[in-house]
């Protein structure tokens, strides 16, 4: 077939980031790419398939005797998202004035006020099952990151639904409070109502940073609100924390589902996320120039959107230095002290192993990100001093579990002797609970037993494997346990000599 | 015959602590029967090793003599890495004819977001820890060097799980030194979802499979395989199979997705010819609609005739892809197939298709 005879088919999709695939007429792929493809094929029929996660629309077409444009509003895709904003396919109009409203109207308010958090619990997928009630927070508590409790979450949900019976507030599928605070790191507990046992963490624990306010670009000094979304899952009743997104508005605006790009906004986060989380661009997850263009521009009035964009930003196969130093040095002004800030940072001299400024970061409690611990837990084996010893941040490195693009850790044990027992690590030789030989004595100061004990399995189970493969030279170093369990190195090296110990 | 080609096929339909599955023991064993048959994966019946647990359940089922457990996997595997180091030590050319199938269907859960974790049998709330983490288990043997080529599906559930202690394998890391590791990881279901079984009435229970099982299998025999190469490629397979099991499950509220990341694009094996898989759909033809119509796919032409209101729905067995619905007789009076056309995909089982 001659060129002549070939026709043109190009395609702009809805979010930029979508992935695009055109198929013959056995539906395997001629053509693929990210937000728009151009090419040339001959008469047949042909789908255009357009995708983003589990989420695709096709459209089917016949190509005769004239070239095929498709625009992008016939390709329109929309994602779910806990956020109750414009351009997800969860937006609910309620919620979406609820949250605004609350964002403005703080339950708990202090005067001046220099920080405030927003956190709402929604059912977003329509309420097949019970709707979502103060009680499915019960048990769930705010603290300082010393432990102490601040609120009580589910007394200020009820709080928050009787008041909103005297306002004009629908409060079907959500619970929410909003509350001022002084601006710090605090940390939510969350009850695991799946918990099979005594033994096992009944809490799991999620770092919320309130910034200091910082200056924007017109040179106000602008506190922030911190908006929490969280679906939960009416069939199961579970919170899905993995799915929880974090926003940063500014106060005296509060919380807005829409704006002009709002789409593009939450479909840019969403890629963003999902790339961060994953650790690596793929395909389907890689952001466009658009998309990324979107989360660098507005996070001057929801930093969140750059904390994430440069983290995304730091996943190219070629990162533009001068752009992430840019971003970078906009956030430190604009929310000055944040733990996520202060490790993208270091993440950066450490890439580019820069020395200059590196001492003055000290990181004391865990950045929100997954991404974002990780990366300085992981450059502490490199360079030490950047985790402050003795600090939330080394303490609960070693409790970290996967939830999503999140921080979150398990708590600790409630009764840290019982699992010494359960592994006969008391130190009593001879005679613990269950017999066998004892390793060690009492636990290190500041170290929790759960990590000790994940310690000693791994360290078992190397051993077992080197007796089976009949190594006698394995030479085992705290390194190899710091990298294996995710600690950093003062937690690793204590708990090594511990374990190490005849 | 693959002499250097090894297979760990693992199937796991009971387990003491969590509900029972229908399909995953025989999707086990025919991606066994697959990986062994000369048009397959051509694997000497000593290399390949199938695991399903008892045939029938004992007395005493419960945690501890629950079968398969994750240190009998592992004990297979490295049984296989010792054969095929041994192999490459007395020949290092023969490393280029290595390669490792690992398939798992059962309960899973997402210890990573790029991991697939199939829970072994013993597993349960308390010892979530049993199981076998196919991207670890990937990565180790990537950085170990002992087989070229990995091949590793897991037709499992992805569940996050709070509190899910980290995977570990209990093997130090090895540096080998043979040369650049190829490697498809294929996981049922995208990160934190699930993976399903069919629920087909009209098929019997044992021809059932997982969703993703099916479209892999039938991708692998051919379905997935350039129509000019006849080569089923890593990159050809994963579209199949995601396509596949997107479309098979996109009447769910959440779809399943399957996600298969490859090292690189390379040769899984070649087929005698290429067979997409054959759907029955009913078509459905607009009220008072009489005449014949021409189902067209390329070069190919179905006819069918709808005489009567009884004609207006009709079955029929339609490979999968795209066909145009046309009036032939009658001819006149215009395009009477208002719905793109006449234009309809066929890509799944049981698909209704209104004209």
């Amino acid at each position: 077939m001659s060129n002549s005879e070939l026709r043109q088919i190009t395609a702009t999709a809805f979010p930029s980031s979508a992935e695009l695939v055109l198929r013959d007429q056995s539906l395997a792929p001629i053509e693929r790419g990210i937000g728009r493809i151009k090419t040339s094929v001959p008469a047949g029929l042909y789908v255009l398939q357009t995708q983003i996660g589990a989420r695709s629309v096709e459209k089917l077409l016949r190509v005769a005797d004239a070239d095929i444009n498709i625009k992008r509003d016939e390709l329109r895709l929309e994602i779910p998202s806990p956020t109750p904003t414009h351009g997800t396919s969860t937006l609910n109009e309620t919620h979406e004035e609820a949250a605004q409203y609350l964002s403005q109207n703080p339950w708990r308010s202090v005067d001046p006020c220099l920080g405030r958090l927003l956190l709402m619990v929604r059912d977003i997928r329509g309420v097949k099952g019970r709707a979502v009630r103060p009680e499915d927070v019960d048990g769930v508590t705010l603290t300082d990151f010393n432990g102490d409790t601040i609120l009580d979450v589910a007394q200020a949900v009820r709080q928050v639904r009787e008041d909103s019976q005297q306002q004009p507030l629908e409060t079907k599928g959500w619970i929410a409070f909003s509350a001022d605070l002084e601006p710090g790191t605090f940390v939510v507990r969350w009850p695991q109502p799946d918990s099979p046992s005594e033994s096992t963490p009944r809490f799991i624990e999620q770092p919320i940073v309130i910034p200091s306010p910082g200056s924007t670009a017109m040179g106000d000094e602008t506190p922030w609100t911190v908006c929490i979304f969280i679906h939960r899952d009416p069939a199961t009743k579970r919170l899905l924390h993995e799915s929880t997104r974090v926003h940063l508005t500014p106060l005296p605006t509060g919380f807005h589902g829409w704006n002009d790009e709002s789409i593009q906004i939450n479909l840019a986060l969403e890629s963003a996320l999902t790339a961060v989380e994953r650790g690596e661009p793929t395909a389907v997850v890689d952001l466009s120039r658009d998309d990324m263009q979107v989360l660098l521009r507005d996070k001057f009035s929801n930093p969140m959107l750059g904390i994430v964009g440069a983290h995304a930003l730091l996943l190219r196969p070629q990162v533009n230095w001068s752009t992430f130093e840019t971003v970078v040095n906009n956030l430190r002004r604009l929310v000055p002290g944040h733990p996520d800030v202060e490790a993208l940072r270091a993440i950066g001299y450490s890439r580019r192993s820069a020395d200059a400024g590196r001492s003055d970061i000290v990181i004391e409690t865990p950045p929100m990100l997954a991404a974002s611990y990780r990366s300085i837990v992981d450059q502490e084996w490199a360079e030490r001093g950047l985790i402050r010893p003795g600090s939330l941040a080394e303490k609960v490195a070693g409790r970290l579990i996967n939830c999503g693009p999140w921080t979150m850790w398990t708590a600790a044990s409630a009764s840290p002797v019982d699992d010494l027992i359960e592994l006969n690590l008391t130190g009593s030789r001879g005679h613990s609970a269950r017999g066998g030989t004892a390793r060690g004595g009492e636990p290190p100061v500041g170290i929790d037993a759960a990590v000790i004990a994940r310690a000693s399995r791994w360290l078992e189970g190397v051993r077992r494997w080197a007796e089976s493969e009949g190594s006698d030279d394995l030479e085992l170093r705290p390194e190899h346990l710091g990298h294996a369990l995710g600690l950093p190195p003062v937690t690793a090296e204590r708990v090594f000599d511990l374990l190490s110990q005849p | 015959m693959s002499d250097l080609h090894f297979s760990v096929s693992i199937g796991i339909n009971d387990y003491p602590a969590f509900d029972d599955l229908h399909h995953a023991v025989r999707d086990a064993e025919e991606f066994h029967d697959w990986v062994r048959h000369p048009q397959g994966g051509n694997v000497p019946d000593a290399n390949a090793k199938l695991m399903s647990g008892p045939d029938s359940l004992p007395d005493d089922w419960n945690s501890l003599s629950a079968r398969p457990r994750l240190d009998e996997v592992l004990h297979h595997l490295n049984d296989f890495r010792k054969q095929v180091e041994e192999a490459v030590r007395r020949d290092p050319d023969a490393w280029n004819r290595t390669r490792l199938y690992l398939f798992c269907s059962g309960h899973g859960i997402a210890p990573d977001a790029d991991d697939a974790a199939l829970l072994l049998a013993n597993s349960d709330r308390e010892n979530i820890g049993y199981n076998l983490p196919c991207a670890e288990v990937r990565e180790w043997f990537q950085q170990a060097q002992s087989f070229q080529e990995l091949l590793f599906f897991a037709d499992c559930c992805r569940e996050r799980i709070p509190g899910t202690p980290d995977s570990w394998l209990p093997w130090p890391r090895r540096e080998g030194h043979n040369g650049q590791v190829r490697w498809l990881l294929g996981c049922a279901t995208y990160f934190g979802d699930y993976a399903h079984e069919e629920r087909r009435e009209d098929v019997s229970p044992d021809e059932r499979r997982g969703y993703f099982t099916r479209a892999l299998i039938d991708g692998l025999r051919g379905a997935a395989a350039d129509k000019f190469t006849r080569r089923v490629t890593a990159h050809r397979l994963a579209d199949y199979v995601q396509r596949r099991v997107l479309h098979a499950t996109a009447y769910r509220m959440r779809p399943q997705r399957p996600t298969m990341p490859s090292a690189e694009n390379f040769d899984i094996c070649q087929v005698d010819q290429v067979r997409l898989a054959r759907f029955t759909v009913t078509l459905v033809f607009p009220d008072d609609y009489q005449g014949r119509v021409e189902l067209v796919k390329d070069r190919d032409v179905e006819t069918v005739q709808v005489n009567s209101d009884a004609d207006r729905e009709q079955s029929i067995t339609l490979e999968e892809g795209i066909y145009q619905a046309l009036s032939v007789d009658p001819s006149e009076g215009g395009d009477p197939f208002k719905r793109d056309g006449g234009k309809f995909l066929v890509v799944k089982e049981g698909q209704r298709v209104e004209l």
